[in-house]
């Protein structure tokens, strides 16, 4: 009964939080406010230190309850060629893009895993795609649906229904890097109010400007008490700092070549219920075509999901002024 | 062996003789007039003879006097004395009498001393002793107040049928015993001795030593709450006019240099006993001044009452500024550092400032992020809001050395809309001041609360003024 009420509670609390925060209107995957340039996915034959460790990347979408128009996964430049995407070689290869729908899509635990193992393709297939070197599709858009918001899986927490796309290079060693859009338009990106897009582990390629800061947001869910921060092939390329509404600036441990890296914080209880801000800065002797992973899990070994739309907001840190009187 | 103290007509010679240089001791005064206090004469009590050592019982009070209206059936002794009887006067009504009938006899009576509780009174009475026939002691016998009556009568345990033991001066729990006694040991003709209450008997009687007991005499104890022993001595180095009022005070276990009390306490006349109150604002006086006869007087002060006094909150300046939510410090990523009010700029995450006066300061923690070479947007800010307190301010050192002038200044005194009238000092010690700014000096070691008063200005003479009251403690330090 205990643990009901308390499961209650959360979900109450996640619904309020999304109710408050998830009323922007862009599903562009990366979103903006994490200034991402990529997401990526290398072709299954590639060697991991160019930079994705499972060679397949899942993302969910969230369609509010209020919302039943027919919606559209719009993907930008999901060929493997081009000016974009990375050449080992010659360009061979093909990523797969499987949309799912329907029970299990994402209560499925291994849905929500952050390797491709077990039923993580869980839920019911609404549509897929091979995409090759193709210039038709270079630097353009390919869009899936229309979907019925009803095909999805209905989540209470959420108060949504929630579909996922999982993009795997199925062969080839060649990167492919691409974006998505959650669009209520087959040939336009026009966005959904109030849906959001998140994952539990995040492939991207970095920005080859020094100057560009990037953001990711995990979202700390309420029982969170202490977090494990994960990063694969960083690289060394600059650093990774870690603000919330209780931390100012904190740095973590970023890796190297072709290794994972971790770090683990304290959860302050201000920041419950709230968003970190993963930031990351690149070093000044520029890495270019840096590809990275980063998931984050909790104490009990859970993956927490990075919300593209931060939950509460971009984290701002607030401090608490003391004035300590000196005779 | 001197008879019962009565002043030796020589002094009055000699005081007519020395008056020059008595003037000229009263330009160079041992201890700053306490000119707070008004005397006047008890015209109600005074008969024209000898009246002393008044202490209050009751709503009256208790004395001996000469009095031939005391209804004993001879007015002297054996020596054509005049005898002393223990006599009462009540205020309501104005009535006088003998205190307690019983002890009306052809004898001396007297004085007496009551605990505060006044349950247990000493009290000197001459009886006749077996042991001597040549004359009756004088000794102290102590009665038991119930419901009233005086019963159980019974002498001091250490009377001596060859001495006077005389002015018992009870300590409020009844549990020590001062008097003056002409004992065998005694340094001059009579001393101040005491005994203590152990086990159900009186110790053996102390003398107290040279640093008060002199070879004049040492007369009349009284023993305050406070801790001081009072007391009239002849005998004192700078003891020219006679019997003079002395206060000692027990310190590591010996008791101080006899100091004398100041004007209005001590005239150039003989000043022989002093009673007072527990805050020293009121008591009474044994003197000749004025009339060449012992005479009771009544003293007070128009020093108000501080009630409930608070402490005086200090307003601070200088303040440690700090981000308590701060758990992580990088100078490499970040430089941090205070603006205040948008103006003044304090590097640091962490610093120390003091504000120039009461105000308004906002202050709000900049984060300059070197990375990103720009500042990082900020929200940790708060207003600190410094204000002087309303209360009485009393400006003074914590710690001040013993027997050294300070000064104690209530300039600071902040009453927005109070229109004050005086500032009132009570300094913890027994003694009081009064003005905006004072000097005072402790005499003895130890802790004082020191309590400054601001009195509102009357608008007419029958108002009673509002007073409000701080206190602060100081710490009186060295030897006596």
């Amino acid at each position: 009964m205990h643990s009901k009420c308390k499961e209650m509670k959360r979900k109450l609390y996640i619904i309020l939080l999304l109710s408050i925060s998830v009323l922007g209107f862009s599903q562009p995957v990366p979103n903006v406010e994490e200034n991402i340039p990529h997401l990526m996915t290398f072709g299954k034959l590639a060697e991991t230190s160019w930079g994705d460790d499972d060679f397949s990347q899942a993302f969910f979408f969230l369609i509010p309850e209020e919302y039943d128009q027919p919606f559209f996964i719009r993907v930008f430049d999901p060929d493997t060629g081009g000016e974009i995407d990375e050449i080992a070689g010659e360009w061979n290869t093909r990523c797969t893009y499987e949309v799912f729908g329907g029970e299990g899509v994402w209560t499925e635990p291994d849905a929500r895993e952050t390797h491709p193992s077990g039923n993580y393709k869980s839920g019911t297939m609404l549509a897929s795609r091979a995409f090759a070197e193709n210039p038709r599709y270079d630097n353009s858009w390919y869009t899936f649906g229309p979907f019925n918001p009803a095909q999805g899986e209905y989540v209470e927490m959420y108060q949504g229904r929630i579909f996922k796309i999982i993009c795997e290079g199925v062969s080839g060693d060649d990167g492919n890097m691409y974006r998505y859009f959650l669009s209520t338009e087959a040939d336009e990106n026009r966005p959904i109010e109030g849906a959001n897009a998140f994952a539990y582990e995040y492939s991207f390629r970095m920005h080859n400007d020094v100057n560009e800061v990037s953001h990711i947001y995990p979202y700390i869910e309420e029982g969170t008490v202490t977090v494990r921060i994960s990063n694969f092939d960083w690289d060394a390329d600059g650093n990774m700092v870690v603000i919330s509404v209780a931390r100012q600036g904190r740095e973590v441990r970023v890796s190297g070549e072709d290794h994972w890296t971790e770090d683990e914080l304290r959860i302050l209880d201000e920041e419950i219920g709230t968003s970190f801000d993963f930031r990351f800065v690149k070093a000044r002797n520029l890495v270019r075509n840096n590809n990275v992973v980063v998931n984050v899990r909790n104490q009990r070994n859970e993956t927490l999901p990075f919300y593209t739309i931060p939950i509460g907001g971009v984290p701002r840190y607030r401090g608490e002024v003391e004035f300590d009187p000196i005779d | 062996m001197r008879p019962f103290p009565m002043t030796p007509s020589i002094f009055n010679e000699m005081k007519k003789a020395l008056l020059p240089i008595w003037i000229l001791l009263l330009l160079l005064p041992p201890a700053a007039a306490q000119d707070y206090y008004n005397v006047r004469k008890q015209t109600r009590i005074s008969t024209g003879l000898n009246e002393a050592a008044a202490v209050p019982f009751e709503d009256g009070v208790v004395y001996i006097t000469e009095s031939t209206s005391v209804g004993a059936s001879s007015p002297t002794d054996p020596l054509g004395r005049r005898l002393f009887t223990i006599f009462y006067y009540r205020e309501k009504g104005g009535v006088k009498g003998p205190f307690i009938d019983a002890l009306v006899t052809r004898r001396h009576e007297g004085p007496v001393s009551f605990t505060s509780d006044g349950t247990l009174m000493a009290f000197s009475q001459q009886r006749p002793s077996a042991a001597n026939r040549d004359f009756d002691p004088l000794g102290i016998y102590f009665a038991d107040n119930v419901e009233g009556q005086w019963t159980n009568i019974r002498p001091y345990e250490h009377n001596d049928p060859f001495a006077w033991l005389f002015s018992p001066a009870l300590s409020p729990d009844g549990r020590t015993l001062f008097f003056s006694a002409n004992l065998p040991d005694a340094i001059g003709g009579f001393d101040i001795y005491k005994s203590e209450l152990k086990g159900g008997s009186w110790t053996k009687p102390e003398n107290l030593g040279r640093a008060v007991n002199t070879s004049g005499e040492e007369l009349y104890p009284f023993f305050h709450p406070s801790g001081k022993l009072y007391f009239s001595s002849d005998g004192h180095d700078d003891n020219l006019a006679g019997y003079d009022l002395f206060e000692t005070i027990l310190l590591n276990g010996k008791w101080t240099k006899a100091r004398k009390l100041p004007a209005p306490f001590n005239t150039l006349s003989n000043d022989y006993h002093v009673w007072f109150d527990e805050n020293f604002k009121s008591g009474y006086i044994t003197s000749d001044r004025g009339s060449g006869s012992k005479e009771i007087f009544t003293f007070g002060t128009d020093i108000p009452e501080f009630e409930a006094p608070e402490p005086i909150k200090k307003t601070y300046y200088k303040y440690r500024i700090y981000d308590r939510k701060l758990d992580t410090v990088d100078t490499d990523l970040f430089r941090y550092s205070w603006l205040i009010n948008d103006t003044l700029e304090l590097p640091g995450h962490e610093v120390v400032y003091r504000f120039p006066g009461p105000g308004r300061y906002v202050c709000k923690l900049q984060v300059y992020d070197r990375q990103l070479d720009t500042l990082v947007e900020g929200q940790t800010v708060k207003t600190l809001n410094i204000e002087l307190n309303e209360q009485a301010v009393i400006t003074c050192p914590d710690t001040i050395p013993v027997n050294t002038p300070v000064v104690f200044d209530g300039s600071e005194t902040h009453l927005p809309g109070f229109n004050i009238g005086r500032y009132v000092w009570e300094f913890g010690d027994g003694t009081y001041g009064e003005g905006i700014r004072v000097t005072h000096a402790y005499r003895y070691p130890g802790t004082y609360r020191v309590i400054l008063g601001v009195e509102e200005r009357k608008q007419n003479r029958r108002d009673v003024p509002e007073v409000r009251s701080n206190f602060r403690d100081v710490v009186v330090t060295g030897s006596d």
